[in-house]
C-alpha cells in the first residue's frame, strides 16, 4: 500500500521546491521601493474606500451547503458506479439499482425543493 | 520508513490541531484544520484505507472546510481585531477546559485499548488493494447497511430544507425594512 | 528495501512529467498570445528567439526582477502562501495520468508504464486534490485586503464547487463503463477506437468539457478575473513571481484537465486502428489528443463572449447537475440490467 503511493512523494518534493523557489526568488531579487501609494489596495487609482472585509451574501453559504450535500451523495454513488458490473455478476443488480434510484430520487427532491424556493436564483 | 512517516504525520496532526485552537485569525484556524486532515488522511493510507483517505480529503477538506471559510467570511470574523476581548478570554478558558477533558478521555480510551490487546505487531501482510476495497465496501453498504444508507438521503434532504429555511427566512423583511 | 533501479525510475518519471507540465504551462502562455494574434490578424510576439519561442523565458526572467507588492492591511503570511496553495494541488494531480498503457523500456531498462503512479483510486485522487485548489483563490483574495480580490476569489470558489459536482457525476458515468477508478484500467478498456467512451457517453463528454472550462476559470466562465468588473479578480494585488505562480497553477490545472478528458473519453494513449502500438507512439498519441483540448481552451477564449455569473450558476445547478445525475442513472441501469 505504502510503496504504491511513494512516487507521489517525489512529485511533491519537486512541486514544493519549485513553488518555494518561485515564492522567494523575487523577494530576494526584485527591487523594493515601498511607498504609501503603492501599498494601497487597487481601486482604479482612487483612494480605497472603507474596508475590504465585508460581509458576503448568504448565497455563498447556501451554495456551499448544497455542494456538501451532493458531494456526500456522489461519494456513495462512487461505490455503486465501480461495483455495478460486479453486482450484476452476483445477481444483486436490480436490488441495488432500486436502492440507488430511491437514494437519488430523495436527493432530487431536495434539489427540486431548493429550486422551487428560489435557492438557485443568484440574482435575487 | 512507514513507522517514521506515521510518527511524523501523527505529530503533524497534533501540531496542526493545536494550531486550530491557538491561531489568532479564524482563517488560519481553517488552514490548520486542513493540514490536520491531510495528516489524518496519510495515516489512513499508511493503515491501508485508500477509499477512506480519499473520501476524507474529498468531503472534509474539499467541501466542509469551504463552508467553514464562507461562514467565517459571512459573519466577518476574519479580522482578529474585531473580536470582543472579554468574550474572547471566556471562550479561551472554556475551550481549554473542554479540550483537556476530551484529551484525557481519548488518552484513557487509547490506554485501555492498548492494555486489552497489547502492542502486538501486525501479523498479516497488507492486502495489495488495501483493506477497504471499493467492491467490499459496496457489498456492505448496499447489503447489510441498506437502511442507514437510505436514511442518509433523508438526512441530506432535511439539511437542504433547513438551509433554505435559514438562508431565505428574513429575505422579505430585509427587503421591506431597508 | 526498495531497489535502486526502481527508485531511479520513480525519480526519472516524476522529473520528466513534472518538467513537461511546467513547460507546457510556459508554452501555453505563448500559444495563447500567438493564436489570439492570428485570430485577430496580428503577428503576436516575434522578437525573442525564432517565432518568439523564447518569450516565456523572457517573461519569467522579468517576473523574477519585479517588485514585490504587499497591500497595506493584508494578512502577510496568508498573502505570501496563497499562490503556493493555489498551484500545488493542480500540479500534484498530474501524478495519476497514464501516458502509456504499455511498459516503457529504455535500452533494456523497464521503468513501467509512463505515469508517476498507478493508483486503484486514481480518479478519486484527482477529484480530491483538484477540489483543493479553491483554497488558494479564496485565501489569496481574502488576504489581499482588496474588494476586487475578495469578490474575485469568492466568485471563483462558488463557481468551482458548483461545477465540481458536474465533473464528479460525469466522470462516474465513465467509471460505470470501465468498472474501475484506476485511470490505467479506464484507458485499457477503450483500447479500440470503437470502444472510446465519447461514442457511448456523448452527453457526459460535452458536460465534462464545459465543466473543465468552469473548473479552471477559463473563458467564457472566467468570472474570477473578469476584467470589466473586477480588474483582475483574486490576483489584482499580486505581482512578480507570486502572480506567475497563480498562472502556472492555472495552466497546470488546464493541462491536467486536458489529459483527463483524453484519458476518460478518447482512449488515453490508445492509437486508432493499431492493436499493439509502441510505447513512444502511445505517448505521441496521448499528447496529440491532449494538445487538441489545450488548443480548445484557447480557441474558445478568443471566440465566445463571456457569460454572466448568474447564468453560469443557473447552468450548473439547473441544467448540468440534473442532467448529469440522470445520465449516470441511465448508464447504471444499462450496465446493471442489459
Amino acid at each position: 500500500m505504502l510503496t504504491g503511493y511513494a512516487p507521489i512523494l517525489v512529485l511533491l518534493a519537486l512541486a514544493i521546491g519549485f513553488a518555494l523557489v518561485n515564492l522567494f526568488v523575487s523577494e530576494l531579487m526584485g527591487r523594493r521601493r515601498i511607498n504609501v501609494g503603492k501599498a494601497d489596495p487597487y481601486e482604479c487609482g482612487m483612494e480605497a474606500q472603507g474596508s475590504a472585509r465585508i460581509r458576503l451574501s448568504i448565497h455563498f453559504y447556501l451554495i456551499a451547503v448544497l455542494f456538501i450535500l451532493f458531494d456526500v451523495e456522489s461519494v456513495f454513488l462512487i461505490l455503486w458506479a465501480v461495483s455495478a458490473g460486479d453486482l450484476k455478476a452476483a445477481g444483486l443488480a436490480p436490488l441495488v439499482l432500486a436502492e440507488i434510484v430511491a437514494f437519488v430520487a430523495v436527493l432530487g427532491l431536495a434539489l427540486a425543493y431548493v429550486w422551487r424556493k428560489g435557492g438557485l436564483e443568484w440574482d435575487r | 520508513m512507514a513507522n517514521a512517516l506515521f510518527y511524523l504525520m501523527a505529530a503533524g496532526a497534533v501540531a496542526a490541531a493545536l494550531g486550530v485552537v491557538l491561531a489568532k485569525s479564524p482563517i488560519q484556524c481553517v488552514l490548520s484544520l486542513l493540514a490536520s486532515f491531510f495528516c489524518l488522511a496519510t495515516i489512513y493510507l499508511l493503515a491501508g484505507f485508500q477509499f477512506l483517505a480519499a473520501a476524507q480529503i474529498l468531503v472534509y477538506a474539499g467541501a466542509i472546510m469551504v463552508l467553514f471559510l464562507f461562514v467565517i467570511m459571512l459573519l466577518n470574523l476574519g479580522n482578529p481585531s474585531s473580536k470582543d476581548g472579554a468574550e474572547d478570554g471566556l471562550f479561551r478558558r472554556k475551550g481549554a477546559f473542554l479540550s483537556v477533558i476530551v484529551a484525557a478521555a481519548t488518552m484513557a480510551a487509547g490506554a485501555m485499548a492498548v492494555t486489552a490487546d497489547g502492542l502486538a505487531p501486525a501479523t498479516q501482510p497488507m492486502p495489495e488493494h488495501g483493506i477497504d476495497t471499493i467492491n467490499g465496501l459496496a457489498g456492505e453498504m448496499f447489503g447489510r447497511y441498506l437502511l442507514p444508507f437510505e436514511a442518509i438521503s433523508i438526512l441530506l434532504l432535511a439539511t437542504a430544507v433547513a438551509v433554505v429555511v435559514l438562508a431565505k427566512r428574513d429575505r422579505k423583511d430585509a427587503g421591506k425594512g431597508s | 528495501m526498495i531497489e535502486w533501479s526502481v527508485l531511479l525510475a520513480w525519480i526519472v518519471k516524476a522529473t520528466v512529467i513534472y518538467l513537461g507540465l511546467v513547460n507546457v504551462g510556459a508554452l501555453m502562455t505563448l500559444a495563447e498570445r500567438k493564436f489570439s494574434a492570428w485570430m485577430q490578424y496580428r503577428i503576436g510576439p516575434n522578437r525573442v528567439g525564432p517565432f518568439g519561442l523564447l518569450q516565456p523565458l523572457a517573461d519569467g526572467v522579468k517576473f523574477i526582477f519585479k517588485e514585490e507588492l504587499m497591500p497595506a492591511g493584508a494578512n502577510k503570511m496568508l498573502f505570501r502562501f496563497a499562490p503556493v496553495i493555489a498551484a500545488l494541488p493542480s500540479m500534484m494531480t498530474i501524478a495519476v495520468i497514464p501516458f502509456t498503457t504499455k511498459d516503457v523500456v529504455l535500452g533494456g531498462w523497464n521503468i513501467g508504464t509512463f505515469s508517476i503512479v498507478n493508483l486503484d483510486i486514481g480518479v478519486l485522487y484527482i477529484l480530491a486534490l483538484g477540489g483543493l485548489s479553491v483554497y488558494g483563490l479564496i485565501i489569496g483574495g481574502w488576504a489581499s485586503n482588496s474588494k476586487y480580490s475578495l469578490l474575485g476569489g469568492l466568485r471563483a470558489s462558488a463557481q468551482m464547487i458548483s461545477y465540481e459536482l458536474t465533473l464528479i457525476l460525469t466522470i462516474l458515468a465513465v467509471v460505470v463503463m470501465a468498472g474501475s477508478l484506476d485511470l490505467q484500467q479506464i484507458a485499457l478498456s477503450q483500447n479500440k477506437v470503437t470502444d472510446w467512451n465519447i461514442w457511448y457517453q456523448p452527453l457526459a463528454f460535452l458536460m465534462f468539457v464545459v465543466a473543465t472550462f468552469a473548473e479552471t476559470n477559463r473563458h467564457p466562465f472566467d468570472f474570477a478575473e473578469c476584467e470589466p468588473e473586477l480588474v483582475a479578480g483574486f490576483h489584482t494585488e499580486y505581482s512578480s513571481m507570486k502572480f506567475a505562480l497563480f498562472f502556472i497553477g492555472e495552466y497546470s490545472a488546464m493541462t491536467v484537465m486536458a489529459c483527463l478528458t483524453t484519458t476518460l473519453f478518447l482512449g488515453g494513449p490508445s492509437v486508432p486502428f493499431l492493436e499493439d502500438p509502441h510505447w513512444a507512439l502511445q505517448i505521441a498519441a496521448f499528447l496529440a489528443k491532449a494538445g487538441f483540448f489545450l488548443f480548445l481552451f484557447i480557441w474558445v477564449r478568443w471566440t465566445l463572449p463571456r457569460f454572466r455569473f448568474d447564468q453560469l450558476m443557473a447552468l450548473g445547478w439547473k441544467v448540468f447537475l440534473p442532467l448529469a445525475l440522470l445520465n449516470l442513472l441511465a448508464t447504471g441501469v444499462v450496465k446493471s440490467l442489459v
